[in-house]
Formats: structure tokens, C-alpha cells, sequence
């Protein structure tokens, strides 16, 4: 008797939640709302850079843009709607992902999946079907022939060439301040990013006249890379620089620490900018350089980052995270600014138009963001740009204080 | 860069050995688990991961050292364990006709079981890089400076692998144990409780994956999906060293980690992985079977 109560009680309640679920679809018809779509790595080796870079600015977007009533279109707010697809790290999967957004789930809006080899995959399949694309992790030195072809895409942050010399030009101050010899010790991860970064690196260094005392790869997966920084110390170089990815920055850095390899300038690039690596290293981190930065000191940044935490109990990337917020208010702005859903229209404005985001005036050149932060260092617990010299950049700490015991 | 001085050769060998101490930790449960149960266990990373996700828990949010982590989470992977060779496991063992069927059959299985224990970490920390510092001091070793967390990992494989050694070969258990490991028809003949010994020779595989878990997480920045990393070492490891021989993976391993070592500092880091597979293509080309294994 009682169990068939209850469960007669659970099928009422199933019954209302049904008619809940149901409900966005009988709004939708009326097309008061806006669907808002991704295919992203929720599981695989991609998901924790883009769980800490992407994702939770796509989900605090929606939730600011729904908070304050939606997107004004023609004069009607609409809010957001989401649907959500996990691409397992897999091209194929993304492209089919992204396939499927675009034929059955019909979205007005698609955001890229994370990463420069996903969004290269997806690439040709969102420009044919002509969806602004606003990408924050897509960084090659490709990227200029390619958003000449694909112009409906726009780059949050620039070509790897971009960010290697930006490190090499802070070099070169700091030896004609009198400050470090030529002598410089890099390294790599063999993946795209790092090859690229090095490859740019190996040109600019010696063109600047530096000389480069040892310049190991190392794969991805690697889990002991004491051998790459023994190799660096008999080199006793003033400056070593690791074009590095997540997983490894955090090795290579401790590492270094453990061997006490105490270079005058130490660089790690993704992954340092990472609340992570604050995490781990505590005061250690103090005086480490890493690509990308940012410049926290205005009251739009500071609510950013107050609401980025809030939503997911952790502080955003200090490098791509704020950039990819602003690439989405950017849509906003440009889709309220022409009026409708049209996409072309909309792709248009993004190009021409100068926008105003939580980090700043955003405009585009050759659909590649002007400015952003190319080199940044850890500096009282925050990991400020430092170059290139703009409004808002720190001046550099020299040299990098010595490990300490942990 | 060849840097052939004494230092460096020495610097090498160190830093070779901790990190196969390393792998040899990492495959002394699937040794177990393939070897002896003969579940080919594709969760195996997964549960691996676990472990060090609760230490990485445990560490970050109470302050409990792993070493103490480690103390609780020994009785409860050997629960996990058991109850998954019951519930999951213990049927397709009692269908199974003939090894090869328990090794398909085990392997589908526990690559379902790989997404649960995955969903399961995804949801309750999510898929970000976990990673703290612990015992992140260095230690003089002969000139050579290696940290303590990766220096006790070593320790703990060495001292495992030879107390698994001794608790093969010296006790009733062990006898019985490496009986199932060759015939179980045969161990059944002779009055061994097959099931009740393969159940608990899982669970103790279990519980040295969630060890392993813990001790890595001291010095390796981990995530909830990487578990094939570890399946792949481990799996390479036992099947270098020889299917059900624990003594042979720990040399197995050993070797693997010298190798990645010296190649890094004597040839290019970046041909570690290939230095990797080559030493396992080669040992497989000349010993089918693995170093120490019996040929089948």
C-alpha cells in the first residue's frame, strides 16, 4: 500500500519534471530565446585545459547574459540556451559534434571546441555553414593564411612567432640594462604548440644575438624531466626558457627546483599562467616569466574575476581565460549592434567595429585581436604582463629570486 | 649532446632508477590482477587515478598527509576490489571455458568499469589538472639531487615488490597463489579455492593500484581522465617482465626507466617514448614470453 503511494508519488514527480523539460521547447517555437551551442573536451586528455580555460567562461556568459535578461535583438531581450556536446578530445568527434549542432540542433550562436588542433579541425565545417567563430585557444602561426581563407573566424590571442619574440625583445632589454649575458638554455614539448614557440624562438634568438647553449625536445607524456634540466644546467646559462605545455610546465619547474637550477630569468609558457601553478609552487612562483599575463587592476576585471569564482569556486587563467569572455561579449555586442541572428551581418561588425570588454577596448586586425599580453611574470602572487609595454604593464622583477625549500 | 662525463653518467643511472622504481609501483597490482587472476584489468589506470585523486582530497582539503591517506585507503581498495571481482568479475570467470574467453570477456568488462570509476572522478572533482606539493624536498643522493617523494615511491616499489616476492614464493598462500597463476584447472584439483583466491588476489591488485595512486600523486600533476597513461605503462611493464612474475616486471621496469634516462641524457630527450617501445619490441623479438616469463 505504501510503497505503491510512493510510487505513485514518483511518477506525479516525474511527470511534472517532464512538463518542465518540455517547456524551453514550446517557448523556443516561439522564438523567444537564443540557442547557444559547443562541442567541448569534457573527457580526455584535452579536458583539463579546457575546463579551466574555455568552458567556465562559455557557462558564466550565459548565466550574465540570462542574469541580466538576455541579448537584445531588434528590440526583444533574448536569453540563452544551451546545448552541450562532449568531443572526447577526438577531432572526429568535434567535427561530427559540430555537424550535428548545425543540421539537427539548429543553434543561433557556436562556440569553438578548445584547443589550436580541434578548432583547425572544426574550422572548415563552421565557415561553410557561416557562423562567427570566436576563438580563444587557437593560437599557430598559420593563423594569418588561415583567417584570410576563413574570415569568419577571429583569434582572442596571436600567432606563436607573436609570443617567442615577445620573450626574446624582453631579453634583449634586460642584457643591454647590463643585467644577463647571452647565454640561454630552451627547451621543448614536441607537440604543436611548443614546436612552434621553439621554432620561432631558435630564429629570434641567435638574429638577436644570443647564443643557445642547449635546446632538448621531450614528449608530452613525459614524467621525470629532471634529464632536460640537468642537460640546461651544465650550460650555466643566465636565462632558460621552456615552451612548455600544462602537464609539464608544473614538471619542468619543480624540476628545476629540485636540481636547484637557479637561472636569472626562468620562463615556462602554458600552464604558468594557471591558478594551478600558484597552487603548487606558492612563493615560489614569485619572479617565474610565462607567456600570456594580464592586467587586473580595473573594477570590470576585478567583478570578472569575483563572478569567475564564484561560479566555479576557482580563479580564472591568467592568459586566455579573461580573452575568451571578452570574445563572447564581443558577439553580444556585435549581434545587438546589427539587430538580428544574421550571421554575415553579424561577422561583418565583429570585424570592423571596436568593442568595449572586461579586458579593454577589443578590435581586430585581419581578424586577429590588436594587442593582449605576451609575456607575463609572477609578481606578489598575480601574474602580470610585463610585455609588450601598454597601459597597465609591470615592470620586470630581476632576477628570479632563488628556489626555496618547499 | 654527448656529455660523457663520469657526473652525468652517474646523474642518469640515478634518475633512471627512481623513475623505473616509478613504473615498477605503478604495475605491481596489474601483475597481479593479469598475471594471477587473469583479468586483464583496462580500468586498472583508473583506479590508479583515484587513489591519487583522494590523496590530492585529502591533502588539499583536511591537511591529511598521504602517508596517512595511504594507511586509510588500504581496506577500502581492498573492499572496492573485492566487491568488483564479485559483482562485476565473478560471472564471466564462471562462464569463461578457457583463458582466452576470460581475457576477452574481462576485457570488455573492465572497459565499461574504466568509464564508471572515470564518471564517477569527473563528476566529483572534475576533469581540471590536480596537483599539490608534498615531501618536494631534494635529497643529496651521490652528488645527485632527486626528490624525496620520487625517491619514496621507489623505496615503497623496492620494498612491495620484494614483501609480494616473499609472499609468493615462501608462504602457503603465495604456493597456491602462483598454482592458480599456472593451471587453475589444476589448482582446483588440488583443493585451492580458486574463485575465493582469485578474488582476493584482484583485490590486492586494487589496493597497489590506489597505492600507487597516492605515491605518484606527490610529484605528478594528475587529472581524472589520464588513467590510460598508466594502464599503457603498466600493461608494457608486465608484459616485459613476464606475465604473473613480479620479480621480472620490477626488472622490467627498472630497465625501462634507465633507458628513458640515459636516452634523454645521452641521445635527445625527445626519443624517450621510442626508446620505450624499441627496448620492449626488442625483449618481446628475443623472449616471446617476457624476461622471466614461461613460454606458453
Amino acid at each position: 500500500m505504501n510503497v505503491q503511494k510512493n510510487r505513485r508519488r514518483v511518477v506525479k514527480a516525474l511527470g511534472a519534471a517532464g512538463a518542465v523539460v518540455a517547456a524551453p521547447a514550446v517557448v523556443r517555437a516561439q522564438s523567444s530565446s537564443i540557442k547557444v551551442g559547443w562541442a567541448i573536451s569534457k573527457t580526455g586528455p584535452f579536458a583539463p585545459g579546457a575546463g579551466i580555460t574555455q568552458l567556465p567562461n562559455y557557462l558564466l556568459w550565459v548565466k550574465d547574459v540570462n542574469d541580466a535578461g538576455g541579448i537584445s535583438v531588434g528590440g526583444k531581450k533574448l536569453k540563452l540556451e544551451v546545448v552541450e556536446y562532449d568531443d572526447r578530445s577526438q577531432s572526429e568527434e568535434a567535427v561530427r559534434a559540430v555537424e550535428r549542432l548545425i543540421t539537427q540542433d539548429n543553434v543561433d550562436i557556436l562556440l569553438p571546441p578548445w584547443g589550436t588542433g580541434m578548432n583547425l579541425a572544426v574550422a572548415p565545417t563552421i565557415n561553410k555553414a557561416g557562423y562567427p567563430m570566436m576563438a580563444p585557444t587557437f593560437v599557430s602561426d598559420r593563423l594569418p593564411e588561415l583567417l584570410k581563407r576563413w574570415n569568419n573566424i577571429f583569434g582572442m590571442l596571436n600567432t606563436a612567432s607573436t609570443y617567442a619574440e615577445a620573450v626574446v625583445a624582453t631579453l634583449k632589454d634586460l642584457r643591454s640594462a647590463g643585467k644577463i649575458n647571452d647565454v640561454v638554455a630552451i627547451a621543448h614539448v614536441t607537440d604543436q604548440f611548443g614546436l612552434e614557440l621553439s621554432g620561432a624562438a631558435r630564429k629570434a634568438l641567435p638574429a638577436a644575438g644570443f647564443k643557445i647553449v642547449s635546446d632538448p625536445g621531450y614528449p608530452i607524456s613525459s614524467q621525470d624531466l629532471s634529464p632536460v634540466i640537468t642537460e640546461a644546467q651544465r650550460g650555466n646559462p643566465d636565462t632558460f626558457l621552456a615552451f612548455s605545455y600544462p602537464p609539464d610546465t608544473i614538471g619542468i619547474t619543480e624540476a628545476a627546483r629540485i636540481k636547484g637550477f637557479n637561472p636569472k630569468v626562468f620562463y615556462t609558457a602554458v600552464g604558468t599562467a594557471f591558478p594551478l601553478f600558484k597552487g603548487k609552487f606558492g612563493a615560489n612562483a614569485e619572479g617565474v616569466l610565462g607567456i600570456g599575463g594580464w592586467n587586473p587592476d580595473s573594477d570590470a576585471m576585478r567583478a570578472y574575476i569575483k563572478r569567475h569564482v564564484e561560479l566555479t569556486k576557482n580563479e580564472p587563467d591568467r592568459w586566455a581565460s579573461s580573452c575568451a569572455y571578452a570574445g563572447l561579449q564581443v558577439l553580444q555586442q556585435a549581434i545587438e549592434k546589427v539587430g538580428s541572428l544574421d550571421k554575415a551581418a553579424t561577422i561583418k561588425a565583429i570585424a570592423s567595429g571596436t568593442f568595449n570588454t572586461i579586458i579593454g577596448a577589443v578590435r581586430f586586425a585581419d581578424n586577429i585581436r590588436v594587442g593582449g599580453w605576451y609575456v607575463g611574470q609572477w609578481q606578489d602572487g598575480d601574474f602580470l604582463g610585463i610585455y609588450p609595454s601598454q597601459p597597465g604593464a609591470k615592470p620586470i622583477r630581476f632576477p628570479k629570486p632563488a628556489w626555496k625549500a618547499a | 649532446m654527448n656529455h660523457a662525463s663520469p657526473l652525468a653518467l652517474l646523474d642518469a643511472l640515478i634518475s633512471g632508477l627512481v623513475l623505473g622504481g616509478m613504473y615498477a609501483l605503478v604495475a605491481l597490482g596489474l601483475n597481479l590482477q593479469y598475471g594471477v587472476a587473469r583479468i586483464l584489468n583496462l580500468a586498472y589506470g583508473e583506479i590508479l587515478v583515484a587513489g591519487a585523486v583522494l590523496a590530492w582530497a585529502a591533502y588539499t582539503t583536511h591537511g591529511v598527509a598521504p602517508p596517512f591517506a595511504l594507511i586509510a585507503l588500504v581496506p577500502l581498495a581492498a573492499l572496492i576490489g573485492l566487491a568488483i571481482y564479485r559483482v562485476v568479475l565473478t560471472p564471466l570467470v564462471k562462464r569463461a571455458r578457457t583463458r582466452a574467453a576470460l581475457e576477452t570477456d574481462s576485457l570488455l568488462a573492465t572497459f565499461g568499469l574504466l568509464f564508471v570509476v572515470q564518471g564517477v572522478m569527473l563528476v566529483a572533482v572534475g576533469g581540471g589538472y590536480l596537483t599539490y606539493s608534498y615531501l618536494a624536498i631534494p635529497v643529496d643522493l651521490l652528488g645527485s639531487r632527486v626528490a624525496a617523494n620520487r625517491l619514496l615511491a621507489l623505496g615503497f616499489a623496492l620494498a612491495l615488490g620484494a614483501a609480494l616476492y616473499l609472499l609468493l614464493a615462501r608462504t602457503r598462500v603465495g604456493t597456491a597463489i602462483r598454482g592458480l597463476a599456472v593451471d587453475p584447472t589444476a589448482a582446483l584439483l588440488v583443493g585451492i579455492d580458486v574463485r575465493k583466491l582469485a578474488g582476493w588476489t584482484f583485490a590486492i591488485g586494487t589496493v597497489l593500484a590506489a597505492l600507487a595512486g597516492v605515491l605518484v600523486s606527490m610529484f605528478l600533476t594528475i587529472s581524472a581522465t589520464m588513467g590510460v597513461v598508466f594502464t599503457m605503462k603498466a600493461l608494457i611493464v608486465v608484459i616485459m617482465g613476464g606475465v604473473g612474475n613480479l620479480a621480472g616486471g620490477v626488472v622490467a621496469a627498472l630497465l625501462l626507466g634507465l633507458a628513458e634516462s640515459l636516452v634523454a641524457t645521452f641521445v635527445d630527450p625527445a626519443l624517450t617514448l621510442a626508446a620505450n617501445y624499441a627496448l620492449f619490441v626488442a625483449v618481446l623479438l628475443v623472449r616471446p614470453a617476457g624476461l622471466f616469463g614461461r613460454s606458453a
